[in-house]
């Protein structure tokens, strides 16, 4: 305690070298704090957006068909697997899904489409995209020919509400699939991807047309906490049969995953080098604090102080320099991320960009201690890592040499 | 006049000599400079190279400098919206100073169907003599045979899709799509070579067939294409063949990559941005560490400033010294830091490999290697606005330098 206090006294003996140095250590926290703290948001805004669109926090399906999700690859979507889920608290909703490549004709035009058997009671608990109908409604129960399409796809086919669409595939077992549907909704779920591709018609419909009776291709499982997925996919695949596989986001979207690692990667790349600055900066100033002090540490250790005292004490002195810093750096980061985590952050002409990942155009960054401080923490190992030689050389100090230098 | 000289010199001297009297502060201070300048001058070359690469991978990936389209075939690429392409003005194209390379194309998308797995293609019909080395669809494959003209018949497929097809090459596979009478047009192609590309999505959406096999196909006029692709020479003015194309096609909308590849455009821009914010970051907190080191020279030596002081140094001078030993360590320290961050450009200089990532680099747009590319501008500008701001913040060391009262600083110990 009383080093700690002779610690703070000693750093507060220059009072412009210490406000200064602290300072450059404020400005640099406050940048790393602010850059994590909405880099990390964005991330997570990604992760959530592009799994509520469509794609599910889980997904339960035959092992092998993310890789290669063929028709065939189905499971029976049995009532045992759906009491099952039903008991697992961390599963909020969940929905049965078949997926199929076929042609779609208008009488116009012809198109390669993606149609996805959806069950309309479920299947808004799951996807975004029976909220973001704009034109018509979205598919209902009683439907047994009705679809909803992609407004991209409708305006490239030339349909309209009303409009009958042929379908024209490959159904489960190899044989011709071959269907008539009729357009009763018009989606825009905001993804040019699936607004291009995508038609939704009823479940058993589907199952019908490509000769899936009642099987499916994937259970869409969404859950309570999209960052604990991990962990509640580890609990479900313990009570699902051998031939199914849970996955998680990651592993039904590898590309955001990569992405957010590459991004992740280039981003402390550069906040890295502004930590090495600052840590360069904060040594100058230690090692001159160290060297116009020489005598006076002779002095101590002729009055008996040990070398681990002086070099703890000094090492205190760095660490109170430090936090000096770092603290009003944390709290101005912090200031700044609650502001725009309430007015909402958005940088001009960047809506293409924002778009390619999902993202909305005003983000609003999360409070989360953990992006806060993570990189006021590297300033501070970074600093001490640098500075543990020269102060270790402390122990070489002779009192009577000391007590005669300049 | 020569006094006004001689006294900046004597200043310089000593500006220099109080650098090197405190050698190992000096060295700190430079550090952090080093460091600051060649970080940045790597961390910029690298952002650099991921831009270019994206505009380059842009333009090859078929968008070309200049693309002639049908007006709506952007919002539809629909097989009906083609361009009038009669001989005569196709070889005006090529006419225009600055046009490189011209070439015309037939474009559907498509279904392409093997024994298992059917996938939505975008089917290419080109002149692979034009495309040569213009474009990836006259890349060399990267297994079996190129397309040898355009009435080849053959099939050209991405290495990806080739996989998911769970097909190779010499088998057949069929490709539907629909001709201009709005007529299901299918046909069987062999599989003669596989190529491969920067990134992934092109492996998967792009095959190519002859130009003429597609046009006979989709029962197309001899005069009619989807698009003609124009690369120009570097020096050329964009803008200004833009112009002429369009004098040659009025009908046609004659769009810059530039309009066709907004999100590259915005990438870059942001990406601008973000740059010189970065610059601007770093070079604030290397200049602390300078103003700091600065500052402790000056209290060192307040009883000597006093003296120069009491001999008859003004403050003007003063002034001038102290900030000239801040001007003289960041030219030295900028000065090693380019060529410090010049190394480091120079020892990726064979590319950063990125496959680790690549997926997640093929939503980004970019492929799984990327060169650094050292901008002059970026590194003028780097030092520039360190030298300027640095002196900038030295003004307050030098300020408190010349607040010194040789009286009271002399009696002091």
């Amino acid at each position: 305690m009383q080093t700690l206090s002779l610690a703070w006294r000693n750093i507060w003996r220059n009072r412009r070298r210490t406000l200064l140095t602290a300072g450059a250590v404020a400005f640099a926290c406050t940048v790393l704090s602010f850059t994590i703290s909405l880099q990390q948001s964005s991330y997570k805004t990604a992760i959530e957006a592009s799994a509520s669109i469509f794609q599910g926090h889980l997904q339960i399906q035959r092992i092998g068909y993310q890789d290669e999700p063929k028709l065939s690859l189905a499971f029976p979507f049995s009532s045992n697997l759906q009491s099952l889920l039903s008991l697992e608290p961390s599963v909020a909703a969940y929905s049965p899904r078949v997926n199929a490549f076929s042609l779609a004709s208008s009488d116009e035009r012809t198109f390669g489409v993606q149609i996805f058997g959806v069950d309309p009671l479920t299947e808004p608990l799951v996807s975004s995209i029976p909220g973001t109908i704009r034109a018509g409604r979205y598919l209902q129960a009683k439907d047994s020919s009705g679809a909803v399409i992609g407004k991209a796809l409708s305006e490239n086919l030339k349909v309209s509400l009303g409009d009958e669409l042929t379908l024209l595939g490959q159904g489960a077992d190899g044989s011709m699939a071959a269907g008539i549907v009729s357009i009763v909704g018009i989606f825009s779920s905001g993804s040019t991807e699936i607004d291009r591709t995508m038609i939704q018609i009823p479940l058993p419909t589907a199952q019908e047309i490509f000769s899936l009776p009642s099987e499916i291709n994937a259970l869409v499982v969404r859950s309570t906490n999209l960052t604990r997925s991990n962990e509640i996919a580890n609990r479900i695949q313990q009570i699902l049969p051998n031939n199914l596989r849970i996955l998680t986001w990651d592993e039904l979207n590898p590309g955001l995953k990569e992405a957010i690692e590459l991004d992740m990667v280039s981003g402390w790349l550069f906040l890295f080098s502004l930590i090495l600055i600052v840590a360069f900066g904060v040594l100058n100033t230690f090692l001159m604090s160290l060297l116009e002090r020489i005598r006076e540490f002779g002095l101590l250790m002729a009055l008996g102080m040990k070398a681990w005292s002086l070099i703890f004490m000094v090492s205190l002195e760095l660490l109170c320099l430090l936090l000096t810093g770092t603290l009003p750096g944390v709290v101005m980061g912090l200031a700044i991320i609650t502001y725009f985590s309430i007015v909402g952050f958005s940088v001009p002409g960047a809506e293409e960009l924002t778009q390619l990942w999902n993202l909305p155009a005003v983000l609003y960054p999360q409070l989360n201690p953990l992006f806060l401080l993570s990189g006021p923490t590297v300033v501070v190992v970074i600093t001490f890592v640098l500075v543990v030689p020269f102060s270790l050389r402390l122990r070489r100090i002779n009192p009577v040499e000391a007590l005669t230098s300049v | 006049m020569t006094r006004l000289w001689s006294t900046a010199l004597v200043t310089t001297a000593l500006a220099s000599r109080n650098i090197l009297r405190n050698p190992r502060r000096t060295l700190l201070t430079l550090t952090a400079v080093i460091v600051g300048v060649a970080s940045t001058v790597a961390l910029a070359a690298l952002a650099r190279g991921v831009a270019q690469q994206l505009v380059d991978d842009s333009i090859y990936n078929l968008t070309g400098h200049l693309k002639i389209q049908h007006p709506d075939s952007a919002r539809d690429p629909a097989v009906e919206h083609t361009i009038d392409a009669r001989e005569e003005s196709v070889e005006a194209l090529q006419q225009i100073p600055g046009v490189h390379a011209v070439l015309p194309r037939i474009v559907a998308p498509a279904v392409i169907r093997s024994e298992r797995e059917s996938f939505p293609i975008t089917l290419f019909g080109v002149d692979p003599g034009l495309e040569g080395r213009n474009s990836v669809a006259g890349k060399a494959v990267s297994n079996g045979e190129n397309l040898s003209d355009s009435d080849d018949s053959h099939l050209i497929l991405g290495s990806k899709i080739v996989e998911k097809l769970e097909t190779r090459i010499g088998r057949r596979v069929v490709v539907m799509t629909q001709d201009i009478e709005n007529e299901i047009a299918d046909r069987g192609f062999r599989i003669e070579g596989i190529f491969q590309a920067e990134v992934q999505s092109t492996e998967l959406l792009f095959s190519f067939t002859g130009l003429e096999t597609l046009r006979k196909m989709l029962r197309l006029k001899d005069d009619q294409l989807h698009e003609i692709s124009i690369l120009v020479e570097p020096e050329a003015s964009l803008p200004e063949i833009q112009k002429q194309v369009q004098k040659l096609f009025p009908k046609a909308a004659v769009l810059t990559w530039q309009e066709l590849q907004p999100l590259v455009v915005s990438m870059t821009k942001i990406q601008n941005g973000f740059l010189i914010i970065w610059f601007l970051i770093v070079i604030v907190s290397a200049g602390f560490g300078l103003v700091n080191s600065l500052l402790m020279s000056i209290f060192e030596r307040v009883r000597e400033i006093a003296v120069m002081h009491a001999l008859g140094m003004t403050r003007v001078w003063i002034v001038i010294e102290t900030v000239l030993q801040s001007f003289l360590l960041l030219v030295v320290g900028g000065l090693i830091g380019v060529l410090g961050g010049m190394a480091i450009v120079r020892q990726f200089s064979g590319g950063i490999d990125l496959s680790k990532f690549a997926r997640g680099a093929s939503i980004a747009g970019i492929g799984d290697r990327i060169v650094p590319q050292l901008i002059w501008s970026d590194v003028v500008l780097v030092v520039g606005l360190l030298i300027a701001l640095g002196t900038l913040g030295s003004l307050y060391p030098a300020w408190l330098a010349a607040q010194v009262n040789p009286a009271r600083s002399l009696q002091r110990l």
